[in-house]
C-alpha cells in the first residue's frame, strides 16, 4: 500500500469515527442506519472509489477454512477462560447490561441475539476487521490487529459510560483475537461467528445468574 | 492427500482434547463425583443415600455385628422373648382407660353441685361391674409433700395424723355413699337425730365381698408393657452350675507373699560349712592344739528360704452372690445372671481345689481356690526336699502357671464359660390391693370384706336402718365404688376430683388359667410411678437393696410349673413391678373448672336478623346482646367483644371455616367504638354496618370476590369473651353468634329529568343515568333529579317502594310523573324530587322495599354543590385539562390535580367543547354564532405557546328552564321567585402546547433563510444530514487523496 494511500485512509478512519460519535439519532432506527452508513456504506465507497479496490478487500468469503477454525477455536478457549476469571474475581456479571426483555422470553432473545446482536457484530467486523485490518495488513502485518484494536478501544472509551463500556467488553476483550482469526484465514466470517457465539454465550449466562 | 488426513486429524485431536479440558474448567455446574460418595438416587429425584466409604458397603452387609451376638445370647428364649415376634404384636394392645367430663348445675359457682361423670373404655366387663374408685381433694387438703400442705384437721378422715390420698377418697366415697342422707341432722333440741347404737339392717345385707385378684397389672403405655404386680425372689437351681463345680465370687489380681527356697542358698556348701566349724571347732577343743588353734569358719550366712510375692492370679474370694437382671436386653429376655458385690466375678469353680482349665498342663484359665495360692505353687517352706532342681515355679520355663499369670477373673470366665446360672421366681406375696378407701386403722373392718358393720355406717355416716342409704345398691358396694360411674359433690373453688376404675381388661393374662388382666385406668390416663419404670433400674437380689418400683420378670412353665432353665422355649415370662398404684392418684386430679365441658354458658342475640351493610355509611346498625346463664353478678362480669369475617366468601361458614379478624378495621371505620367493645357490663354491642369492600372481600379469592359482587352476601361472627367475678370462681366463658349480612346492592341511579311544558317529568328513554353520581351525587339548587332503583328481571322486587328524603316521606304517582303511575305499569321504583336547600347542605334519598322477600333498604346521598357551567372537552385525546401538580395526602398518597379553568392541546388538533342547548360560545373574544345551542368546535391553527380564550354564557331563558321552574312549582310548590335563573357564566383558556413528537424544526425558527428545513419533518431531516453528511466525507478525503503528491515519504534508496 502506498504512504498516500494510508494516509488518506487514516483521515478517513478518524473523521469517519469522529462523525459517527458526534452524529445523532433519536431512536435504535436511525442509530442503525448511522452505523451502516458509516461502518458499511462509506467504507465500501471509500474502497471504491478512492481506493480503488475491490470488495474483496473485505474478507467477505470462506477463506481458510482451517486456520478459522482452529484459531476460532483457540481464541473461544481463551476468551472464555478470561471470562471465567473477570467473573469469579471481577464480577463482571455485576456489571453486565442486556436488555431486560431477554430474559423473559426465549422469543424475544432470539431475536434481540439475531436481530439486534448480530447485525452489531456483523457492522464491526466488517468495518474494523474487514476494513481497518485488512487495509491495513499488506503494508503492516501483523500489526494491523494492533491497530485495529486500539481504533475499537478508543471508541469505546469514547463514550465515556461505564454501562456502555461493560456492554462492550466482550467485543472488546474478543477484538485482538477476532483480528487474529481474521487474519490468519483472510475471512470475517469465523471472528464474526466466533464473536457471535461470545455474546450469546454470555447473555445466555446472563438470563440463567437473573433467574 | 495423506498429509491432508494427517493434519485434519492433528486438529480434530486437538479440539477434542482441549474441549475436554474446556469442560472440566468452565463453571457451568459440573461436580466432580467422588469415588467414596454414591448419590446414585439424587439422579432420580430421591434422597441420596450416603456411604462414606466403599469398605463401609461391605461392613455393613458382609460383617457380623452385634446382632449375632446378640440372637446367640438369647437363642432358645421363651415364647414371648424378643427374638420372638409375639412380644411386639402384645405390646400393642388397647390400654383401659377413662374419660371424665363435668357438668354444674349453678355454673359451677360455690354452692353449686357439679357432677363427674366417667366414661371407661377396653375394660372386659360392663361399667357397672367396675370399681369407681372416686377422691375428691378439697382446696385445703393438699399431701404434706405438696406446695400447699393442707390443714390436717379438717382434711384428715381417716384420722392417721396427716393428710393422705386415702383422706381423699374417703372425702368422696361418704358423699356417694350416703347420697342426701344426712347422718350429722339435728333434732329441734340439738340432738342428732341418727343414732347408730344399733342397726337393723344385717352386716352381710349393707355388705360387699371384693375378692382380691390374683393377677394385677399396670400398664406402661409408652412402652406398651404390662407389668403384673408381684414380687420376685431370686432363685439358685441346683443346676446353676455344672456338675463338681459351685457358684462363687472370685476376685482378680491376688498375690500373696510366700516362704520359698533361696535360689542362693546350696545345701552342700551349707553342709561344708557346718563340717568345718565342726571340725575348727573340735581342734581347738582338744588341748594339745593349745597353741595351734584354727579359725573357725564363719556360719554359712546365706538363708535356705526368702519371700517371693506371686504374680496376680483370679481367686476365689466369697460365696456372696446374688442374682439380678443386668441390662435392658436381659429383662425383655427374662434373663437373670449371677453377680457379685465390690466387683468380684462370679463363676463356677471347683468344688474343691483350684479350678484349673483345662485340667491338664498347659493350662489357660486358672482360678485358685481361696488361700491356696502359696500352696498351689508347691512352695512349702517346710518341705523337707530343698534341694536343687530349684522349685518348678521359679522356673519360668517348666512353671505349669505362668501363662496364667495377671490373669484376671473376667478373663479366665471367657475362658472357661463357666457363668453360673438364676433365675426371678414369684413369690406367694400378692401385691394386688383394691384402691378403695381404707378404713382407719383403728377399726378392724376392711372395706369390701363383705359385712358392713355398724361402726363402719357410723363411719362413712350410711343409713343405719337401711342397706342403701342412697338408693342406688348396697352401701358397701357404694363405698367400693362399684358401678358408681357418676360423683356430684357440692362444688366450692379450689376443688379437685379424680377416679381410679378397676376392673379386667380385654385382655387375658399369660398364666395357664382363666384370668384376665385386672387393671386400673386413672383419671388422666396417666401415671408417672408406672412411666418412670422404664427408666428406673431392675431387680436385684443383692442385699440390702429393695426392689420396690424396680422391674423384674420371672419365668412360668407350661401349666403353670417351673421354667426348666436349659429349655426355656417351652416357658412364658412375665414382666413384674412392684409399684404403689395410690401414688398415681394426686397427678390424676382434674380441676371442674379447667377440665371441665361445660362451663356458665353464653348465647349471643342478634338484631336484626338480615342486616344489610352499606360502605357509604348508610347500612343497619346491628345490635348483638348476651344472654348469660349460670352467672350470678352480670355487673362485675368483663365482656371483650370482637367481630371476624369469613374467609369463605357467601358460602355458608361450617366448622373448618376459617375466620378473620376486623374488630380493628371496624373500630377504625366507626362501626363502633373500642370503648364499646371491652368493659365490665357490656352485655350489648351495636355495629354500624358500614365495612368497606376492602375489608370484606380481603383474604377472599377472585371467585369469592365475583360471587360477592353478585350476591352480595357474606358472614361476620361476633363472639363475646367473658370473665366471671372472682368471688364465683373466675370463671371464664365464651360465646359467639354468626350472622348473614348482605350488601347495599340495589345502588339508586340518578337521572336527569326532561319537564314537560305542563310540567310532567320525565327521564327520557336514551338517558344514561348521571356520571360522576356513583358516590355523593353533587347537584344545584332548583335541579329536579330522578332517582331510580333497578330491578332485574331474576329478582321478585315487590314495589313499590317506599321513599323518604332526609327522614320526609315523599311519593311520586301520576300527576308528577307518567313513569310513576302504577296503574300504567309503572312500577314503584321511580322518584322525580327537587333539590332544595343551600349550597353545602346534604340531601339523603331512602328507598325500601322487598326483594326475594328480604327487606331491603337503599339509600343515596346527595350535596347541593354551587351552580355553573363548566367548559368540558369532549375528547381528551385532542384537549384535556392542565395537569396541575400532584396533592399527597397524610399516607404520601399521590393525586393528581387538574385545572378546572385551562385545557391544553397542541397545534393543528380539532378540538371539540361540550356544549347544549343555551350554550353561546365566545372564542378570543368574537361570539361564534355557528355553534349556538351545540359543541364547540376549533381547529387549532395557532402555534405552541400561544392559546385561545373561550367564553360560554348559558341563556337559561330557554323552555327547557321554564318548564323545570313550572314542574317545581306545580309539583312540590316551590315559587317561581324562588327558582329564579341565573346567568351562568365559563371562561376557560386553551393553550397550545408544543408536541413532543412533532420534528424539532419549531426550535429552529431563527435558522437563516433554512425556512425550508426547518419546516421538514425530523426524518427527512436526518436522512438529509446523514447523506450530506457522508458526501462531504468522500469529497474531502478524494479531494486529500488528489493532493498527497505520490513521492511524499518515498524513501530514498
Amino acid at each position: 500500500m502506498k504512504n498516500k494511500e494510508i494516509i488518506t485512509t487514516v483521515f478517513f478512519i478518524v473523521a469517519s469515527l469522529f462523525l459517527y460519535t458526534i452524529f445523532n439519532g433519536d431512536n435504535i432506527f436511525q442509530k442503525t442506519v448511522i452505523s451502516l452508513v458509516f461502518f458499511v456504506a462509506l467504507p465500501i465507497l471509500f474502497n471504491k472509489f478512492i481506493l480503488k479496490g475491490t470488495i474483496d478487500l473485505f474478507g467477505l468469503k470462506i477463506g481458510d477454512w482451517r486456520q478459522g477454525l482452529l484459531w476460532s477455536f483457540y481464541s473461544l478457549i481463551a476468551v472464555g477462560f478470561i471470562f471465567f476469571v473477570i467473573s469469579k474475581y471481577l464480577g463482571f456479571f455485576n456489571h453486565y447490561a442486556a436488555p431486560f426483555f431477554i430474559v423473559i422470553d426465549f422469543g424475544r432473545f432470539l431475536l434481540y441475539e439475531f436481530a439486534v446482536v448480530a447485525v452489531l457484530i456483523a457492522v464491526y467486523e466488517f468495518y474494523f476487521r474487514g476494513f481497518v485490518m485488512f487495509v491495513f495488513e499488506s503494508s503492516f502485518k501483523y500489526w494491523a490487529i494492533l491497530i485495529q484494536t486500539l481504533i475499537f478501544v478508543i471508541l469505546v472509551l469514547s463514550a465515556r459510560d461505564s454501562v456502555v463500556f461493560y456492554m462492550f467488553l466482550p467485543y472488546l476483550i474478543f477484538t485482538p483475537f477476532a483480528g487474529f482469526i481474521a487474519y490468519k484465514s483472510k475471512s470475517i466470517l469465523y471472528s464474526g461467528i466466533s464473536q457471535f457465539l461470545i455474546v450469546v454465550f454470555l447473555d445466555t449466562i446472563f438470563i440463567k445468574m437473573i433467574k | 492427500m495423506f498429509k491432508i488426513k494427517q493434519k485434519t486429524k492433528k486438529i480434530f485431536s486437538t479440539m477434542l482434547v482441549f474441549s475436554l479440558i474446556f469442560v472440566e474448567m468452565f463453571p457451568i455446574g459440573v461436580y466432580a463425583i467422588e469415588l467414596d460418595e454414591i448419590n446414585a438416587a439424587s439422579f432420580f429425584g430421591v434422597a441420596p443415600i450416603q456411604i462414606e466409604k466403599a469398605s463401609e458397603l461391605y461392613e455393613k452387609f458382609m460383617n457380623k455385628t452385634d446382632v449375632d451376638a446378640y440372637a446367640e445370647k438369647y437363642a432358645e428364649g421363651p415364647i414371648n422373648g424378643t427374638e420372638n415376634q409375639i412380644q411386639g404384636i402384645m405390646y400393642k394392645q388397647d390400654v383401659p382407660k377413662v374419660d371424665v367430663t363435668f357438668s354444674a348445675e349453678g355454673g359451677g359457682t360455690a354452692g353449686s353441685i357439679m357432677t363427674a361423670t366417667a366414661l371407661p373404655s377396653f375394660f372386659k366387663a360392663d361399667p357397672k361391674n367396675l370399681y369407681f374408685t372416686w377422691y375428691l381433694k378439697r382446696g385445703n387438703c393438699g399431701l404434706p409433700s405438696s406446695d400447699k400442705p393442707g390443714d390436717v384437721e379438717s382434711c384428715d378422715e381417716d384420722s392417721d395424723g396427716k393428710i393422705t390420698e386415702n383422706d381423699w377418697k374417703i372425702a368422696a366415697a361418704k358423699i356417694i355413699v350416703a347420697g342426701d342422707f344426712n347422718a350429722k341432722e339435728l333434732d329441734e333440741n340439738g340432738n342428732k337425730k341418727i343414732s347408730y347404737a344399733s342397726s337393723s339392717v344385717d352386716d352381710k345385707a349393707a355388705g360387699y365381698d371384693a375378692p382380691v385378684p390374683r393377677y394385677c397389672y399396670a400398664r406402661d403405655s409408652a412402652a406398651g408393657i404390662d407389668y403384673e404386680l408381684t414380687r420376685v425372689e431370686e432363685l439358685f437351681k441346683d443346676d446353676a452350675c455344672p456338675a463338681g463345680t459351685k457358684l462363687s465370687c472370685a476376685k482378680s489380681g491376688q498375690q500373696e507373699t510366700c516362704t520359698v527356697l533361696n535360689p542362693a542358698y546350696v545345701e552342700a556348701d551349707y553342709q561344708a560349712n557346718l563340717a568345718a566349724i565342726a571340725e575348727a571347732q573340735a581342734w581347738n577343743a582338744d588341748p594339745a592344739n593349745a597353741l595351734d588353734q584354727h579359725i573357725v569358719p564363719e556360719p554359712y550366712a546365706i538363708s535356705k528360704t526368702i519371700e517371693r510375692t506371686t504374680n496376680k492370679f483370679c481367686e476365689v474370694a466369697n460365696e456372696d452372690y446374688f442374682c439380678k437382671i443386668s441390662s435392658e436386653n436381659d429383662f425383655k429376655n427374662y434373663q437373670a445372671s449371677v453377680d457379685c458385690y465390690d466387683g468380684e466375678t462370679a463363676m463356677c469353680v471347683a468344688d474343691s481345689g483350684n479350678t484349673l482349665f483345662p485340667t491338664t498342663a498347659p493350662h489357660t484359665a486358672v482360678i485358685f481356690a481361696k488361700d491356696n495360692l502359696c500352696s498351689s505353687l508347691e512352695v512349702n517352706p517346710n518341705s523337707p526336699a530343698v534341694t536343687p532342681p530349684v522349685p518348678a515355679w521359679l522356673n519360668a520355663q517348666a512353671s505349669a502357671f505362668n501363662a496364667v499369670a495377671n490373669q484376671s477373673c473376667s478373663s479366665a470366665l471367657a475362658v472357661t464359660e463357666a457363668t453360673g446360672t438364676c433365675t426371678f421366681e414369684k413369690t406367694d406375696e400378692n401385691l394386688c390391693q383394691h384402691l378403695f378407701a381404707q378404713l382407719p386403722s383403728s377399726m378392724s373392718d376392711e372395706t369390701g370384706d363383705g359385712k358392713f358393720t355398724l361402726a363402719e355406717k357410723e363411719f362413712w355416716g350410711t343409713d343405719p336402718t337401711k342397706t342403701s342409704t342412697n338408693g342406688k345398691g348396697k352401701d358397701e358396694e357404694n363405698v367400693v365404688g362399684l358401678g358408681v360411674d357418676k360423683f356430684s359433690w357440692m362444688f366450692s373453688p379450689g376443688d379437685q376430683v379424680g377416679v381410679v376404675i378397676e376392673g379386667d381388661s380385654a385382655f387375658p393374662t399369660e398364666h395357664a388359667d382363666s384370668s384376665y388382666k385386672r387393671t386400673w385406668a386413672f383419671s388422666k390416663n396417666t401415671c408417672e410411678a408406672i412411666e418412670k419404670l422404664s427408666d428406673d433400674e431392675l431387680v436385684s437380689g443383692a442385699k440390702g437393696e429393695s426392689n420396690k418400683n424396680k422391674r423384674g420378670g420371672y419365668l412360668e412353665g407350661p401349666g403353670g410349673k417351673d421354667c426348666p432353665l436349659n429349655d426355656k422355649s417351652k416357658c412364658t415370662g412375665f414382666f413384674t413391678a412392684e409399684i404403689d398404684l395410690n401414688e398415681c392418684l394426686e397427678e390424676n386430679l382434674l380441676e371442674p373448672l379447667v377440665d371441665g365441658v361445660s362451663k356458665f354458658g353464653i348465647k349471643l342475640v342478634t338484631s336484626p336478623e338480615n342486616p344489610i351493610n352499606d360502605p357509604d355509611g348508610r347500612g343497619d346498625i346491628l345490635k348483638v346482646s348476651t344472654v348469660t346463664t349460670n352467672t350470678q353478678n352480670q355487673k362485675a362480669v368483663l365482656y371483650k367483644w370482637s367481630v371476624q369475617k369469613s374467609t369463605d366468601g357467601g358460602n355458608p361458614p361450617i366448622n373448618t371455616t376459617s375466620w378473620f379478624d376486623i374488630t380493628t378495621a371496624m373500630e377504625k371505620s366507626g362501626a363502633f367504638s373500642a370503648a364499646d367493645a371491652s368493659g365490665l357490663g357490656k352485655k350489648e354491642l351495636a355495629i354500624n354496618l358500614n365495612v368497606s369492600d376492602e375489608v370484606i372481600k380481603s383474604g377472599w379469592s377472585e371467585n369469592k370476590k365475583t360471587a360477592f359482587d353478585k350476591n352480595g352476601v357474606f358472614y361476620l361472627k361476633i363472639k363475646v369473651s367473658v370473665i366471671g367475678g372472682a368471688v364465683d370462681g373466675s370463671q371464664e366463658a365464651a360465646g359467639f353468634a354468626i350472622v348473614r349480612v348482605t350488601q347495599q346492592q340495589d345502588k339508586i341511579q340518578v337521572y336527569p329529568v326532561t319537564a314537560g311544558e305542563n310540567g310532567m317529568l320525565s327521564i327520557s328513554s336514551g338517558d344514561n343515568p348521571m356520571p360522576d353520581c356513583d358516590g355523593t351525587c353533587v347537584v344545584s339548587k332548583n335541579q329536579i333529579v330522578a332517582v331510580k332503583v333497578p330491578i332485574s328481571t331474576n329478582t321478585t322486587t315487590v314495589v313499590p317502594f317506599e321513599w323518604t328524603v332526609n327522614s320526609n316521606p315523599i311519593y311520586c304517582d301520576a300527576t308528577i310523573s307518567t313513569q310513576c303511575d302504577l296503574s300504567t305499569g309503572s312500577q314503584g321504583n321511580i322518584l322525580f324530587f327537587p333539590i332544595v336547600g343551600n349550597v353545602g347542605e346534604a340531601i339523603d334519598i331512602v328507598a325500601r322495599g322487598l326483594k326475594n322477600g328480604e327487606a331491603i333498604t337503599v339509600s343515596k346521598h346527595f350535596v347541593i354543590g354551587e351552580m355553573g357551567a363548566q367548559i368540558k372537552s369532549a375528547d381528551y385525546d385532542n384537549a384535556w385539562p392542565k395537569l396541575l401538580g400532584y396533592a399527597k395526602d397524610l399516607t404520601g398518597n399521590k393525586y393528581p390535580d387538574y385545572s378546572n379553568n385551562v385545557l391544553e392541546t397542541y397545534s393543528g388538533k380539532e378540538v371539540t367543547l361540550l356544549g347544549q342547548a343555551g350554550y353561546n360560545w365566545t372564542v378570543d373574544g368574537q361570539e361564534m354564532l355557528d355553534y349556538v345551542n351545540q359543541d364547540l368546535q376549533i381547529t387549532i391553527d395557532k402555534l405552541a405557546g400561544e392559546s385561545y380564550n373561550v367564553g360560554l354564557l348559558i341563556d337559561k331563558d330557554t323552555a327547557q328552564s321554564k318548564n323545570n321552574r313550572m314542574a317545581l312549582y306545580r309539583n312540590w310548590g316551590i315559587s317561581p321567585y324562588d327558582s329564579t335563573e341565573e346567568n351562568q357564566n365559563a371562561d376557560i383558556q386553551l393553550n397550545v402546547i408544543a408536541n413532543p413528537n412533532q420534528a424539532m424544526v419549531d426550535s429552529k425558527s431563527n435558522f437563516f433563510g433554512a425556512s425550508l428545513i426547518t419546516h421538514l419533518p425530523a426524518q427527512l431531516f436526518f436522512l438529509l444530514k446523514i447523506s450530506l453528511t457522508s458526501i462531504l466525507l468522500l469529497l474531502a478525503t478524494g479531494l486529500l487523496f488528489s493532493f498527497i503528491p505520490e513521492t511524499l515519504f518515498r524513501k530514498e534508496k
